[in-house]
């Protein structure tokens, strides 16, 4: 039932309702300007058809704000404990970090320093048992950083493991957004 | 002054399990509220709001302060959803829903002491949760997070990272998709 207001703004009926249906929804959705807001409510005023949907659609979101949902006391407690047990094993793995980052550091200064000690010894052991200078001089230092580069490749394989993460999640959240729905 | 965003900045950053506890009762109701409108399961809901907060913890230092952490928080629930329904999707999986003889997954607030407007609210409630589960996820998740979180249009637009004009169409075009099942039962 449309009255004689309808057809103030000069569109055919069908045409009104239609602006109407869309002006709810801007209303709605980023909000309207006055003069529409004035034309939609004389609209509104005088056609049944145009004032239910008003409503239906003022009852959808009254009911969409008045759903309740709660999260039970329960799961949040599980999610509670469930994050004090990951945040342990985060600082677990920064801790053993931090410790084979320091031992690799300590491990290269002491090598270093007593390898001007322990250099005499190799030259010795070279001249006494006439030792190949080329196979035996390469091999001590290598022996004598050993534990150093272990501790440093260690170090590297945490990081990398640790990156490799970082680089899965970063590109699984780059590949979503637009995509999704579709 | 420092903000309480940048309190919370300050708090994942340190990753304070004391600070995330606090953050999990502020809102939980809200994030459980947006996950279980996402896949309309309250058993994968659950087990995405765990994973979310094990989440938030993991990156809490990629939390600059400068959003709303309520935002933030739920564009981590959205890429953990996204994954999920991924997921299920590749595996050929049917769409979700719940149990029928579960009941409705939403509860309507009991705004009233009068039975007879309880049973309305109820039944209006999941005639609108039953719409909406019927509006297809990408316009449902803009409507949620407009009409039921009350979110800014701009907000929304950053949180799932899309233009602003984008999430107008999707919020006009799911305001349509639910205008047949709303007229049919309301």
């Amino acid at each position: 039932m449309i009255n004689d207001n309808d057809h103030e703004s000069g569109l055919a009926p069908n045409l009104e309702h239609e602006r109407a249906a869309g002006l709810l929804a801007e209303q709605a959705i980023e909000g309207i300007e006055q003069a529409d807001a004035r034309w939609l409510e004389q609209h509104l005023a005088g056609c049944l058809e145009c004032s239910g949907y008003a409503e239906t659609l003022g009852l959808a979101r009254q009911a969409l704000r008045s759903i309740s949902v709660t999260a039970s006391d329960e799961l949040v407690a599980a999610t509670k404990a469930r994050v004090r047990i990951r945040s342990l094993e985060l600082r677990e793995r920064t801790a053993r970090a931090a410790f084979v980052g320091l031992s690799a550091f300590f491990g290269a200064v002491l090598s270093s320093i007593s390898l001007y000690y322990a250099w005499p010894v190799v030259r010795w052991l070279e001249t006494h048992f006439e030792l190949p200078a080329i196979i035996v001089e390469p091999g001590f230092v290598m022996a004598w950083f050993l534990p150093t580069m272990i501790a440093a490749a260690m170090l590297a394989a945490m990081r990398t493991q640790a990156r490799h993460a970082e680089a899965v999640a970063a590109s699984e959240e780059g590949s979503k957004g637009e995509s999704y729905g579709k | 002054m420092e903000t309480q965003e940048a309190q919370i900045a300050r708090g994942l950053s340190r990753r304070d399990p004391d600070v995330l506890e606090a953050l999990i009762d502020q809102y939980r109701h809200r994030l459980m509220r947006y996950l279980l409108h996402m896949v309309s399961n309250r058993v994968v809901a659950e087990d995405l709001f765990q994973e979310t907060w094990v989440r938030v913890l993991e990156k809490g230092s990629l939390y600059d302060g400068r959003t709303p952490f309520a935002a933030w928080l739920l564009s981590i629930a959205r890429n953990l959803t996204i994954d999920y329904l991924r997921k299920r999707q590749r595996a050929g999986v049917e769409p979700i829903n719940d149990d029928p003889d579960e009941g409705p997954v939403f509860e309507p607030v009991a705004l009233t002491p009068s039975p007879y407007e309880i049973a309305a609210e109820r039944e209006r409630a999941a005639t609108i949760a039953g719409a909406l589960e019927r509006v297809p996820s990408i316009f449902r998740e803009v409507l949620v997070l407009r009409f039921q979180e009350q979110m800014k249009l701009e907000e929304i637009a950053s949180l799932t990272g899309v233009p602003l004009a984008t999430v107008k169409s999707r919020l006009y075009r799911g305001v349509a998709a639910l205008k047949p099942a709303l007229e049919r039962n309301l």
